[in-house]
């Protein structure tokens, strides 16, 4: 069973009202919306990507285009929280950047972005120049159509932004998320989840890269805990060590807040990431 | 082919039985150390200008991959000792939107099932619905086809993943990349029964993107199908060609994400085959430009 988020909104808004016609690209269907149970009958294989965000509806509508051209298929996905929207296209964003919602990129024909607690995707079947624009004109008619904006969760400030690759950033709360960006080995070693929210990110140091993730506890019992289940698989002791896939270090960020160093090209390399991360002047 | 160019004892801790002993010939033949053959056909009229799949073409494609793997002296040798007349065969599809198994191939595995032997109303081909499928419930032997492509939660959409339809609860096997995915294999359903992997590679897909997955611009011709008895070596085969093409596409060094690391540990861990391209005895049907392996 996927993963539940404790305290997800489950109760979606009403119906969006988006254009029936954009850059000659026309409605072909009513607008349809799916829930956390019927979403796999509509994304085959990917469903379990938006419940690991908390997803409670995805609005979804096709628009055919003209002779030659492909349709454009719009999904909007409610998250259950501005932070969920943020983290779910940091999970997804691809190409280059684009100026709209709280955030956007565009690749393969796609153009995804967020704003409030929505994650969009406008999907050009057939990529061309005129679907392009289609796209486009479809993306800044569904953000219009969004009333709401949000915050990005405080946690993503907690990573340095020195050597930081900044695609890279990802805020997730469920191990599977984690996984597809950090290999950390079976069984959830750090703990992520509902009520331990991390974000992470690739470092560029002096002889390779680096990641680091830092993870959010609901409390200081579970954070010491997470810790020692660390160590105690990664660690020499408390002290930096060397796995097949680079050094790792762990220390405290704050008595709730921990940061992982993995794939450290050097020794040296984790506990300077690491010292960045715990020094303090971060949020 | 010889005995010994299975991997016997993999190719024993998947198949048993009666199956290895009839793609093994003489037993005792197979070496420890032997390699695993893997063929791969590519052929360029496979798919037309407009991207559809010439039935007759691949059909052939199927056989020529067949007859080379059991080193038989036609498609129909290689066949019969797939399978055997007394067999109920399941043939597991694949049936993902954007990119499926191809029904002209389906129907080629099919025809060649009922050619040597085993009766039309003991074989089917399906894929959801493969636990309630009343041939695939009671089936003694299993073919698995089906095309390659990137996957959110294994990396790569497999031959060894194929199977995870035969669970109730797929998400049982999602844990760290789905790195478990080769115990799959030794579920009583599925042990012993499967005698042939057919990884699709006519256009395959190297990346994917958004919430459908795909995007036109991600899949490229490549006009093969990989063939082999052990799932790892296949698979190995195949994830190779695709991190090929990545690095090709991106101009840089981009692996495959998650890491599609079931594969390797479904031979080290699971004994279903071996994945270093040394272990592996890779033939080469068709034509060679960008092979990318």
């Amino acid at each position: 069973m996927p993963m539940l988020l404790a305290g997800a909104v489950m109760i979606a808004t009403a119906l969006p009202t988006w254009p029936d016609e954009a850059a000659g690209w026309k409605a072909a269907a009513p607008p349809g919306r799916y829930d956390r149970r019927t979403i796999f009958e509509y994304i085959d294989g990917h469903g379990e990507v938006y419940l690991a965000y908390g997803m409670s509806a995805c609005d979804t509508r096709r628009y055919a285009g003209p002779e030659g051209e492909g349709d454009v298929v719009v999904d909007a996905f409610e998250m259950a929280s501005p932070a969920d929207a943020f983290g779910v296209f940091t999970h997804s964003r691809e190409g280059e950047p684009v100026d709209l919602g709280q955030g956007a990129s565009y690749a393969y024909g796609t153009l995804f972005f967020w704003k409030g607690r929505h994650f969009v995707s406008v999907y050009a079947e057939r990529e061309s120049e005129r679907a392009r624009g289609a796209v486009m004109a479809l993306g800044r008619a569904v953000a219009a159509s969004i009333g709401e904006t949000g915050d990005p969760p405080a946690l993503a400030l907690r990573l340095p932004r020195e050597g930081l690759d900044e695609t890279s950033l990802v805020y997730l709360r469920h191990p599977r998320i984690l996984e597809a960006h950090v290999p950390v080995g079976p069984d959830n070693p750090l703990g992520v989840g509902p009520q331990a929210p991390a974000v992470t990110g690739r470092y560029r140091t002096g002889a390779g890269t680096a990641d680091l993730v830092v993870v959010e506890y609901a409390d200081e019992v579970t954070a010491v805990a997470a810790a020692a289940g660390f160590a105690g698989r990664f660690l020499d002791g408390d002290r930096p060590a060397h796995g097949d896939d680079g050094w790792r270090a762990s220390g405290p960020v704050t008595s709730r807040v921990r940061a992982y160093v993995l794939r450290a090209p050097s020794r040296a390399a984790a506990l300077a990431l690491l010292a960045e991360v715990t020094k303090g002047g971060h949020p | 082919m010889t005995a010994s160019s299975l991997d016997r004892r993999g190719f024993l801790a998947v198949g048993g039985g009666a199956a290895a002993a009839t793609l093994l010939g003489a037993a005792g033949k197979g070496a420890a150390d032997a390699k695993a053959r893997v063929v791969l056909v590519r052929r360029r009229e496979v798919l037309g200008a407009d991207g559809r799949v010439n039935g007759p073409v691949i059909h052939s494609m199927l056989n020529e991959a067949v007859a080379a793997l059991l080193g038989a002296k036609d498609a129909g040798e290689a066949w019969r000792r797939l399978v055997k007349p007394a067999d109920v065969v399941g043939v597991k599809s694949n049936v993902w939107g954007p990119l499926p198994t191809p029904p002209e191939l389906e129907q080629a595995i099919r025809e060649e099932i009922v050619r040597a032997g085993v009766r039309p109303e003991d074989v089917a081909v399906d894929d959801r619905g493969v636990r309630s499928n009343p041939v695939f419930r009671r089936m003694t032997a299993l073919v698995n086809v089906r095309p390659m492509r990137t996957h959110a939660w294994s990396g790569l959409g497999t031959c060894l993943k194929n199977v995870i339809m035969f669970v109730d609860n797929p998400p049982d096997y999602h844990g760290d990349s789905c790195a478990t995915l080769g115990a799959l294999w030794q579920l009583p359903q599925i042990a012993g029964k499967v005698r042939l992997n057919v990884l699709v590679m006519l256009t395959p897909q190297f990346h994917s993107v958004g919430p459908h997955s795909f995007a036109k611009d991600l899949v490229w011709p490549y006009y093969g199908l990989i063939v082999g008895v052990q799932p790892a070596p296949v698979d190995a085969t195949g994830a190779r060609i695709v991190q090929a093409k990545r690095r090709q596409h991106f101009g840089a060094d981009r692996p495959i994400s998650p890491s599609p690391h079931h594969i390797e540990i479904a031979g080290s861990r699971y004994g279903l085959g071996p994945t270093e391209p040394a272990q592996i005895d890779l033939v080469r049907l068709g034509f060679a430009d960008d092979a990318l392996v």
